[in-house]
């Protein structure tokens, strides 16, 4: 892109009208305002789209496969183990660092904080995809996936907390889209569509407060069903809904930060100036943020070992395991966050930011596989899991970048709003 | 045009506070005076049922319970947005 | 006061009148104080392990009376105890259910037994079970004689069962990709134990290890073994109490981990640790909206002054 960026004047698309006057229509939008010829040009000198056409031609047939012949074909899964990376990565990985959107939400529209603005959209964006695409990897995961509305229309078991998560992810997923819509709106050239939903702005809001903190709350109440099944350490009946809530909130602010990063290393010319100037501070912000969730998360954690009595635990294997992962996922962040928001140090916020999105996950890999039936014995997923699991990640970077290309996320519409 | 639009806009929320109070009111009427109805009407949605094993209660309960979330749920816009709007001079 | 209390009762009963609404609110009382009758008619099996020879003949009529398929080894073939399933990335090294057989019967040599000891395993239908309650299309209920049975109809397939049943019972046709299903014991509930007879398993049983009666009386029995022969039982009822209580329950001879129980499953309902988050939900869900807004108004005083004031010159 940035070879067309630097020698024609009309691209990156800023506003419904060209230089000379005429409008862009929608077609032309999609395109970037390049060429047919062009846009495959740039598609194909992307070294990221060569990966992305391999992973689509080993994914997709074991996708297909997985669909006429059944999960047993391509997973691991058994009746010791009935989830296995789909949901441990797919969902529950997935789910909690969307937990963005909120976040920024809240700071922006509750508080009043106009100046996280810039960010605000990137964060929505965050949350709508990372929901949009651990319902997708449910879908991959189901048995019956056709049969997802029964929960709501057909039979519904209320007591239980997948009920919850469904009703949950069903309707903030709803109240995501709108947020995010007024910047298609934009682009779209609908403004009428933009001006209505910006008048339910704070209801919005509000009930992604709501659906927020149950929803990630009920992912984690999930495992208080296997009280005998999961490591003592990793279950805490009493809080855990709390950990996984407290524990998304750094995790949410912490994936923007990353996504931001990459978006400035890779895709800066879709940014404006304001986006660019403005993101060391703001990636300061959202850390600072961050570091008040971690700090609550260790101490809350140490909480639940005291609450359970736990503690000759720690002395075992699995102890150490447990002091690992919350030393190298959570502590050693903080340090660095603490450190480098008092120097001002967006570099080592940014690195501190990455190893928290990778701890998250590998915090609930734990928690779904590593530490889940640790009488027993270990499971490892199959490698068409793994492929498939691939893929669908790789479906998720595709259609972020697919949006953020054209959508203003991260630059300002120049025509009327 | 926006007026006209504010003006439907107040019809609807005072119509469906006076639908939800009268709705309390009668629920409050019936249980005070213990009327017929009330407990019949207890009856008939299982608010007044044996249970045998807690898991069936839970599945009642929280039935109810996010009946009564989601009830209030549509309620509170409606009654925010009649709380924010002062009497026209 | 006390008379107070019961005058306030009293008051309450004749205001609703009706010794049938009274006598629910009594029963409603003791619900709050979390304890459920539990069907007191409702059958359950006493599984004896020292009557156990390993003849398998419980698994063949499972086998017949549910229409399972036909297995690889005839039921006649004690090979299938000595069989070890290794690792190898998945699967466990003991026999268990799967999704061909509802039932299997297991071989331990325990040190110190002069002969080897058997164990039935089967779903224990538990009086508040964990599937039922972690089910969010209700797809499984406890019928008032014991059972708890599954409806495959509306079922989606989320396997959160089999994530919650403490004894790793319901099993998941992972091989059809367009019907898949639980697949689990369901206590012959439609074929026999509605009428009032006994499972297929506990009819065929020729030593007498499986017996069928009501729950409360098989307790009783259970006990009487007990007491009357200490030495060759130990002092344990598994299922008692176990997971909250099930309908199957197990006397042995020696430790009960030794022959494959899970002695760790917890000695109350799965619910109990649910519970905890369930009653969070309606107050988060109820107080956030004015809670937020109410923050929304504290933080934004002058801009929704000027709103406000806007709106009215508009009107």
């Amino acid at each position: 892109m940035k070879l067309f960026t630097n020698n024609k004047q009309e691209v990156p698309i800023v506003d419904h009208c060209k230089p000379d006057g005429s409008k862009w229509s929608i077609t032309e939008k999609l395109l970037l305002g390049l060429s047919f010829q062009d846009y495959k040009k740039q598609f194909f000198r992307n070294p990221f789209n060569w990966a992305f056409i391999i992973i689509f031609l080993i994914g997709t047939p074991i996708l297909i496969e997985r669909y006429l012949f059944g999960l047993g074909t391509v997973t691991h899964s058994s009746s010791d183990y009935p989830w296995g990376l789909f949901l441990g990565f797919g969902l529950f990985g997935m789910v909690p660092l969307s937990a963005s959107g909120f976040m920024l939400g809240t700071t922006v529209e509750l508080f009043g904080r106009k100046d996280f603005h810039p960010i605000e959209r990137l964060a929505l964006l965050n949350g709508l995809l990372g929901y949009f695409f651990a319902v997708l990897f449910l879908m991959v995961d189901l048995g019956m996936p056709w049969r997802l509305p029964y929960p709501m229309f057909v039979s519904l078991g209320p007591a239980a907390v997948l009920f919850l998560v469904a009703w949950h992810v069903a309707t903030y997923l709803s109240v995501q889209v709108a947020e995010v819509l007024p910047s298609f709106f934009e682009w779209l050239g609908w403004l009428k569509g933009k001006r209505a939903i910006r008048s339910m702005v704070l209801g919005l809001t509000v009930s992604g407060i709501i659906l927020s903190t149950l929803h990630q709350g009920a992912l984690g109440a999930l495992f208080t069903y296997a009280p005998g099944k999961l490591h003592p350490l990793w279950l805490s009946a009493n809080f855990q809904w709390i950990h996984f809530f407290c524990s998304s909130i750094f995790g949410g602010l912490c994936m923007v930060i990353v996504v931001s990063t990459l978006i400035k290393k890779f895709m800066a010319w879709r940014c404006d100036d304001h986006f660019l100037e403005t993101l060391d501070n703001l990636s300061l912000g959202l850390a600072k943020g961050a570091t008040l969730a971690m700090i609550t998360y260790i101490v809350i954690k140490f909480v639940a070992i005291a609450h359970d009595k736990e503690w000759a635990y720690l002395l075992t294997g699995w102890g150490q395991y447990y002091l690992l992962e919350i030393t190298v996922a959570v502590v050693l962040p903080l340090i660095l966050c603490v450190w480098a928001i008092r120097n001002d140090n967006a570099t080592v916020v940014r690195f501190a930011a990455l190893i928290v999105v990778l701890g998250i996950i590998w915090n609930r890999l734990n928690t779904a596989l590593i530490c889940y039936n640790w009488h027993l014995y270990q499971e490892i997923p199959h490698w068409k899991e793994v492929a498939i699991t691939v893929l669908v990640y790789s479906s998720y970077i595709i259609t972020y970048r697919f949006i953020l290309y054209r959508l203003p996320i991260v630059y300002e519409w120049k025509g009327e709003k | 045009m926006k007026q006209v639009v504010n003006n439907q806009k107040g019809l609807i929320s005072f119509i469906l506070m006076v639908q939800i109070t009268l709705a309390f009111g009668m629920m409050l009427f019936g249980f005070i005076f213990q009327a017929e109805w009330a407990k019949n009407f207890m009856v008939g949605v299982g608010m007044i049922k044996p249970m045998h094993t807690q898991v069936d209660y839970y599945t009642y309960i929280k039935g109810i319970e996010y009946l009564m979330c989601v009830y209030y749920f549509m309620t509170f816009p409606v009654f925010y947005m009649f709380l924010s709007k002062k009497k026209k001079k | 006061m006390k008379n107070k209390i019961i005058n306030r009762r009293n008051f309450i009963k004749g205001g609703l009148g009706g010794a049938v609404v009274a006598s629910q609110l009594k029963g409603k009382e003791s619900q709050a104080a979390g304890a459920f009758d539990h069907y007191p008619d409702s059958m359950g099996v006493l599984v004896d392990v020292t009557r156990c020879v390993g003849c398998r003949s419980c698994e063949a009529a499972c086998n017949q009376e549910q229409g399972l398929p036909e297995p690889e080894k005839p039921f006649n073939d004690y090979s299938v105890f000595d069989e070890v399933h290794p690792h190898g990335g998945h699967g466990r090294e003991e026999r268990r259910t799967t999704e061909y057989n509802y039932t299997i019967v297991n071989k331990y040599n325990v040190p110190g037994v002069d002969h080897p000891l058997f164990r039935k395993i089967q779903c224990n239908h538990c009086l508040e079970p964990a599937c039922l309650t972690s089910c969010f299309v209700n797809a499984y209920s406890k019928t008032p004689e014991g059972a708890v049975v599954y409806d495959p109809t509306v079922c989606v397939g989320c396997r959160t069962c089999m994530i919650a049943c403490p004894f790793y019972v319901p099993t998941f046709k992972y091989g059809s990709a367009f019907k898949p299903r639980i697949m689990k014991c369901v206590f012959c509930h439609e074929t026999r134990l509605k009428e009032g007879r006994p499972p297929a398993c506990v009819e065929i049983c020729p030593q007498e290890a499986l017996t069928f009666g009501k729950r409360t009386d098989l307790l009783e029995m259970a006990k009487s073994r007990i007491r009357s022969n200490p030495d060759k039982y130990v002092d344990h009822i598994y299922g008692e109490k176990e997971a909250g209580g099930t309908a199957w329950l197990y006397l042995s001879p020696v430790e009960f981990d030794k022959v494959g129980f899970d002695v760790h499953v917890p000695h109350e309902p799965v619910i109990n640790f649910v519970r905890d988050f369930l009653s969070i939900v309606p107050m988060v869900l109820l107080i956030w909206p004015a809670l937020f807004t109410g923050f929304h108004l504290l933080s934004n005083r002058k801009d929704a002054k000027s709103q406000h004031d806007e709106d009215n010159q508009e009107v």
